[in-house]
């Protein structure tokens, strides 16, 4: 169904080559073929020719030799190779076609600009580098609604893209009043043909930024697919010649939107009708984000704001926290069911409340994004706690169906509304994690009926998320995630962080690693392929042992993940706690950082131990770990599990409570917890031991440690 | 008996990165050794290149700096050219902290306007350092890169600002100077970043932050001594020149303070700390230094040997 | 391969005795491993124990002492190449030099001097750590007498540099002092010889790391056992370069005959001195003689000196307590940071750069900066207020406002909540706080009242 657009587009070129072809050789003919032919104030000659050949064109009778070469991409036959290599045939001829129009400088009335200059390119480059100009839009065409078109135009320029006009659509929008010029980032180019100043703009950009040299053309039709986040939007009927342009911004792997019934190439030629749609559609198409600068909130909102406490007296209403029912829940969506910004708010909002209200809430974020897993949900649900607590006048405590926020009488009098926290968590979602996310929607309800409807389902995500925490396992991943973060005060320490052992400061679990990974790849956390399983039980792996190598370079060559005697993982400095062995007792004690006794069994307490055990070295028999990792299947796996845990502070006994004695009944010992000692049990390895022989630990039938 | 000495043999090698000089101007080009510094062994192509800066805006120079440069602190061109001419400074690094709010509060085009001043005064290579204000850098970085008629490094370009720097950088053929605190995943980091974007490896530098004598200068020694260890291993992202802005040095106050007569005499001691700090810096394989004062300019070109 | 602690566990006597100090033995066992313990204090220990931990745990690079006391110098005893690989234990030791043939008001003139080479900073005393004496009366009685008077005057130990006759005469007077002997090279043997009599420490030159591995090995023969090298550079240049050899032949080389402490005199018209000097505390020099006693020479010195020989993976702590930034008055900011060395530097330097005259708080939370403090446990509202109420900033300030630091906004609730103290947050960067501190309206610190 695509080969009479194929088929038109072969025609589009050749009409385009022939018409170009005779109107260099009536200036051969009126200059002689030594003339030279160059756009004005370019260092680039004829930038397509430039950027996609090794072709150099000085004179007119270089420029033939462009011809020729774009002859010869025309071929016979409606496929759809044959249309893209027209299209490029299009794009090199129009550029020659262009630079005869500009013998004499612009050669079109106002407000049409013509040829763009380098100088204009390298000063508005440098924002589509730094993402201030998030991309670049490209309007060609009549448009059947003006007023439409320049609707069109306004949202490009509102959300700050570069924008090129081209064709009839020129004088319409000027007719409408839209803003032109450098100063709006606009630029009307001149009749149709004239696009072809966006297109060597594109390639110029490919040359300036992109690192490209002469002649490199797969570079640079790489760099203008994946780095210039053009689209082009064509409003009224395409004739031949528009398809061939059209083909060759499609060669150049940009979308083209049609406002006609044209059969869709995905990703590259889509029909919607023109307006907010094919906006976002074009904008969606090539990745194009629009950035925040400012939250438009009647509130401050910022980092400072974080530590705010809402006194009762200060409250104007508040929610959930035991007082009513309320859940926050982030879920991820396929793209087409998510409307960026989307922001409702159903039932009463603050500003019609009295003061010391308490209502039910639910908040829903649903967020899509290319690289956006549900495995990330977790990860953002737990920063909605930082963003509530950005604003001035707002208090979160908490997550999930236990949250609670407060709203303060001085934020309300301001004008805050529960559509200003959505805008909240939509900007600052974005922002933070703006390499996986790129839709969000926020949907708040006040509602009791609404609001337990919504907990019911909410409830159901977070067992369901739970769940899949628990099959979470080292053996069901193919690979685990360092982080490297600690490498400035201990250089060569790599943790290696599994979905069954956490970073040993505590804080980073494989799920934060992965997300860490996607939201900075060249960040402290990076994939860690597990390779083969040399011994499943120490945790040996080859992957890990190449990665900390690699890593700690060269100083650790073995890492074993589940073993504290033979190639412990090192230690940095910020573990939650140490293990150290006790030989005479045959087992190992534990002693968490806020310990400040020195009598431990083992003759040293944490930050003794911790002295000797940090700046990323490898210590057999002692190491730093991440408290729950006691709770883990895989702790110690290679020295005999929990059962050689002999000794452990109180206060780590009632930190892991519950957890540890389900975990100690999990492996058949639901005494074990009570058989371990702490510190006011034995402070001395022989009344540990006397301890141990008295209530039966485990430990003691365990195989030597040494 | 002969001694068989254990010198040690990296497979890495520094990328070479040129400053670029004016008509008539001698380039600096540093980095392309493939052995630890100041030492006999391996390939130093080039030697360490000592430069100084140029101020602008308000200054309040210590009693050392004010004798030294008092009378052409406050004109960058006449500095510029004592720099690059009698002192014999290699290259200049031009500071804009003029056109910080606090600084002077130069305005961008006039930043813009000193920089083509000091690049038409001298065609020394140049290195343009911002304000330090987030908010102006951002407008001052692409304002200078096109006033500067001739390839220049800007400096410097963070995590947080590296796009619009590196941008401002490609739009008109400059380098960059690429910024970590003190950390070596960070220096990395920033390298990777740049090449991320398409910038050209061999037009950046690595400022690790200098920390003044006294006063965190052993952090940046070490890491100075890793990224180049690193480097020379085969770390290809830190296989590059490093620079050390000795400007902390001046902020100690055993530089500046003339009350505390058992230091020795303050117009001493000032230069004397600069001097030591970078000595460290280039111990550990610093490439370039910049320095505030005119002698240490003579004096640590006497440790920069290849 | 060093021997882990569980190794050297394995080989002790397991009895935990506590006679070495240590509460156990694996206690002991990761003293020893450290490098901070001997096995020789552990009276029960095999001979086989003691054998195999004692070649274990010799460093690569033997230590020799100078001096007795607390003035004792350690050179040497240096077992990794770079600062962060693990640590540089002994900081290069740094002689001044004085001559025996002035009056005697010069040379109590210049022992005065030396004397006055002794600085605090950050709570460190650092000082030259050594006289040199230089003979060049060439007579013997003279010289032992200066010996004898430089060392009653400064009570540092001594490096006498002299021709095998006066240095005789002066060991016969300060040789309980345990000073180092520098004979003229052609003197080597019978101050070998000496130095092997008296057990004192020897420093023994000549040309270069050949010249060196004959010279040692000749002073060796003689009996003298506690040597330090001395390669003889011509430049500051050679120097560093000798010096880097010989801590790689000792280090990487094992090569037990040149595993010597290095020892550089920078006197007596060695070119560029203080370049030198600073390479060489840089790199690899254990031993450092200077003619200089100019306090601005020295300070830098000791001061780079006390900077690089600091354990990198030990954060450096400043004293906890109320700082003063210029000359603050009852209504100037409070502000708040840790006390980790680098963080307080930058803060302080930051806050003065701004020209207001503020207090600074400095947290004690072992040396941790602000986020790592935080995430520790260490920097919480608790502990804030408590120092808030503690510190006696209360008496000196009028108003209850803290400006705290921009990483750890989050605590400004709780820290209000305990102290009563208003809580501003200042900005995330240190560097911003010249700009912060400025635009402060002074309303925020007017007096509280009631």
């Amino acid at each position: 169904m695509h080969e009479p657009i194929f088929a038109a587009c072969l025609r589009g070129a050749a009409a385009v080559l022939s018409l170009t072809r005779t109107t260099l050789d009536d200036a051969g003919t009126r200059r002689g073929k030594d003339a030279p032919l160059a756009y004005p104030d370019t260092a680039y000659e004829l930038p397509v020719a430039f950027g996609l050949t090794d072709l150099r064109v000085a004179t007119l009778a270089d420029a033939g030799k462009v011809l020729d070469l774009a002859g010869t991409l025309v071929r016979d036959g409606a496929t759809a190779e044959n249309a893209l290599d027209a299209g490029a045939a299009t794009l090199l001829a129009a550029d020659v076609l262009g630079a005869l129009s500009h013998e004499k400088g612009n050669p079109y009335p106002p407000p049409a600009v013509g040829f763009v200059p380098d100088s204009t390119l390298r000063k508005l480059g440098i924002y589509l580098v730094d993402g201030s100009v998030p991309g670049v839009a490209v309007l060609i065409g009549k448009a059947t609604d003006p007023a439409a078109a320049a609707a069109m135009v306004r949202q490009f320029q509102e959300i700050g893209l570069l924008v090129f006009l081209a064709g009839d659509v020129v004088a319409q929008l000027d007719a409408q009043g839209v803003k032109l010029g450098e100063d709006f980032k606009t630029f009307p180019l001149g009749p149709l043909p004239a696009v072809i100043h966006a297109v060597n703009f594109a390639v110029r950009a490919g040359l300036t930024f992109g690192g490209i040299g002469r002649g490199q053309g797969a570079a640079m039709l790489a760099y203008l697919a994946n780095r210039v986040k053009a689209f082009v939007c064509a409003l009224g009927p395409l004739d031949d010649i528009a398809l061939a342009i059209a083909a060759g911004a499609m060669k150049a792997g940009l979308t083209v939107l049609s406002d006609q019934p044209v059969p869709e190439i995905p990703g590259l030629l889509l029909s919607r009708p023109a307006g907010d749609g094919m906006v976002q559609a074009g904008m969606e198409a090539r990745g194009i984000k629009v950035k925040m600068v400012k939250v438009p909130i009647p509130i401050a909102f910022g980092p400072a704001f974080e530590g705010e406490r809402i006194r009762k007296s200060d409250t104007h209403i508040e929610f959930g926290g035991g007082r009513s029912v309320a859940y926050e829940l982030v879920r991820s969506a396929p793209p087409e069911e998510v409307t960026d910004r989307e922001i409702v708010v159903d039932g009463p909002d603050l500003g019609k409340l009295p003061v010391g209200s308490v209502l039910p809430l639910g908040i829903v974020v649903r967020v899509a994004g290319a690289r956006m897993q549900h495995d990330f949900e977790s990860v953002l649900e737990r920063r909605i706690h930082r963003i509530v607590n950005y604003g001035e006048g707002t208090m979160h405590v908490a997550q999930r169906d236990t949250t609670w926020i407060r709203v303060s009488t001085e934020a309300v009098e301001k004008g805050f509304s529960l559509g200003d926290l959505g805008l909240m968590l939509y900007a600052k979602l974005h922002a933070d994690f703006e390499n996986i996310v790129d839709k969000v929607s926020v949907s708040i309800t006040t509602r009791l009926e609404d609001v337990e409807a919504g907990l019911a389902g909410a409830r159901a995500a977070y067992a369901e998320r739970d769940a899949r925490a628990r099959t979470l396992t080292d053996d069901a991943v193919s690979e685990f995630y360092s982080c490297t973060l600690c490498q400035s005060f201990a250089p060569n320490h790599v943790c290696i962080v599994s979905p069954e052992r956490l970073g040993l400061c505590g804080a980073i679990n494989w799920l934060d690693g992965k997300a860490g990974f996607e939201i900075t790849p060249t960040g402290p956390n990076q994939p860690v392929l597990k390779g083969t399983v040399l011994d499943a039980v120490k945790g040996a792996f080859d992957g890990v042992n190449a990665f900390v190598r690699e890593n700690s370079r060269n100083t650790v060559t073995e890492m074993n993940l589940y073993s504290i005697m033979e190639a412990p993982m090192t230690s940095c400095g910020c573990f939650e706690c140490v293990l150290a062995i006790i030989p005479e007792a045959n087992g190992v004690m534990a002693v968490n950082r806020e310990f400040t006794g020195q009598e431990t069994p083992c003759g040293m307490g944490f930050s003794t131990l911790a002295g000797s055990v940090g700046g990323g070295v490898q210590t057999p028999g002692f190491m730093g770990v991440g408290k729950h990792y006691l709770l883990s299947k895989k702790f110690l796996g290679a020295e005999g599990g929990l059962a050689r845990v002999v000794w452990m502070t109180r206060e780590m006994k009632e930190y892991l409570g519950a957890p540890l004695r389900e975990r100690a009944a999990e492996i058949g010992m639901p005494d074990l917890v009570d058989q371990i000692a702490d510190e006011t049990v034995a402070v001395t390895p022989d009344a540990l031991v006397e301890h141990l022989a008295k209530v039966g630990h485990p430990a003691l039938k365990l195989p030597p440690l040494l | 008996m002969s001694v068989t000495l254990p010198i040690p043999v990296f497979p890495g090698r520094i990328l070479e990165v040129t400053l670029p000089a004016g008509p008539g101007g001698t380039p600096v080009t540093v980095g392309g050794q493939n052995a630890l510094p100041l030492l006999p062994e391996g390939e130093h192509p080039n030697a360490p290149a000592v430069g100084m800066e140029v101020p602008t805006g308000t200054l309040e120079l210590p009693a050392a700096l004010a004798a030294a440069i008092g009378p052409f602190a406050g004109d960058p061109v006449a500095m510029a050219r004592k720099c690059a001419g009698d002192w014999g400074a290699r290259f200049l690094f031009l500071s804009l902290a003029g056109c910080h709010p606090d600084g002077g509060g130069l305005s961008v085009s006039e930043g813009a306007a000193v920089v083509r001043e000091v690049l038409s005064a001298t065609p020394a290579p140049v290195i343009i350092g911002g304000c330090g204000d987030e908010e102006v850098d951002a407008l001052l970085f692409p304002a200078v890169a096109e006033a500067a008629g001739r390839p220049v490094f800007l400096s410097y370009a963070e995590e947080k600002n590296h796009r619009l720097v590196a941008g401002a950088a490609l739009a008109y053929g400059h380098g960059v100077v690429a910024w970590s605190p003190i950390d070596i995943n960070m220096a990395k980091q920033m390298n990777l970043l740049l090449a991320d974007l398409g910038f050209p490896p061999d037009r950046v530098l690595i400022d690790p932050l200098t920390g003044g004598l006294g006063y965190g200068m052993e952090y940046t020694f070490t890491i100075v001594e890793r990224i180049r260890i690193a480097g020379l291993s085969g770390d290809a992202a830190l296989a590059r020149p490093i620079l050390c802005h000795l400007g902390d040095a001046w902020k100690a106050r055993e530089a500046t303070d003339a009350s505390e007569e058992a230091w020795g005499d303050v117009g001493a001691r000032g230069p004397r700390w600069e001097e030591t700090t970078g000595l460290a810096c280039l111990g550990a394989g610093a490439d370039l230094l910049v320095c505030r004062h005119p002698s240490s300019v003579a004096r640590l070109a006497g440790a920069a040997w290849r | 391969m060093a021997l882990t602690a569980i190794d050297i566990y394995k080989l002790l006597p397991k009895t935990n005795c506590k006679e070495c100090g240590q509460p156990t033995c694996l206690a002991f066992a990761m003293q020893i491993a450290a490098g901070k313990a001997s096995i020789e204090l552990c009276p029960p220990a095999s001979e086989e124990a003691k054998e195999k931990l004692s070649a274990a745990a010799a460093p690569p690079l033997p230590k020799v002492t100078i001096g007795t006391g607390e003035r004792e110098v350690v050179l040497g005893d240096e077992t990794v190449l770079f600062r962060h690989e693990k640590t540089f234990y002994h900081p290069t030791a740094i002689a001044v030099s004085i001559r025996d043939d002035g009056s005697d008001e010069e040379f109590a003139s210049r022992l005065a001097a030396i004397r006055r080479l002794s600085f605090e900073r950050v709570g460190q005393r650092i000082a030259v750590d050594l006289v040199a004496l230089r003979c060049a009366s060439g007579e013997a009685g003279r010289y032992a007498r200066a010996a004898a008077a430089a060392f009653e005057a400064t009570g540092l130990p001594l490096v006498l540099f002299a021709p095998a006759g006066p240095l005789a005469a002066a060991v016969e007077a300060v040789a309980p002092s345990r000073p180092l002997l520098v004979p003229t090279p052609e003197d080597l043997l019978p101050a070998a010889k000496l130095a092997a009599e008296r057990k004192l420490p020897l420093w023994v030159r000549a040309g270069g790391i050949e010249g060196l591995s004959v010279a040692l090995a000749d002073a060796r023969a003689a009996g003298a056992v506690s040597l330090v090298a001395d390669p003889s550079p011509e430049t500051p240049r050679d120097a560093v370069s000798l010096a880097t050899d010989l801590r790689r032949l000792a280090i990487l080389g094992r090569v037990r005959d040149l595993a010597y402490p290095s020892a550089f005199d920078l006197g007596g018209g060695f070119p560029d001195p203080f370049l030198a000097a600073a390479l060489l505390v840089a790199k690899y020099g254990s031993l450092l003689v200077l003619d200089s006693a100019d306090p601005a020479d020295l300070l830098p010195l000791l001061t780079l000196r006390q900077n690089l020989f600091t354990d990198p993976q030990r954060p450096i702590q400043v004293e906890a307590g109320v700082y003063a930034i210029g000359t603050p008055s009852e209504s100037s900011p409070v502000l708040i940071t840790t006390n980790f060395s680098l963080t307080y530097f930058t803060v302080r330097g930051d806050s003065e750069a701004a020209k207001v005259p503020a207090y600074l708080l400095i947290a004690d939370v072992d040396g941790m900066s602000v986020l790592t403090a935080w995430a520790a446990g260490k920097f919480t509202g608790e502990s804030i207020s408590k120092m808030l109420a503690e510190c006696g900033i209360g008496e000196k300030v009028s108003h209850r406002t803290l400006i705290l630091p921009g990483m750890v906004a989050r605590l400004s609730g709780r820290i209000e909540e305990l102290s009563g103290w208003r809580v501003l947050v200042g900005p995330q960067e240190s560097s911003a706080l010249p700009s912060y501190l400025r635009r402060l309206p002074p309303a925020a610190f007017l007096p509280v009242h009631g």
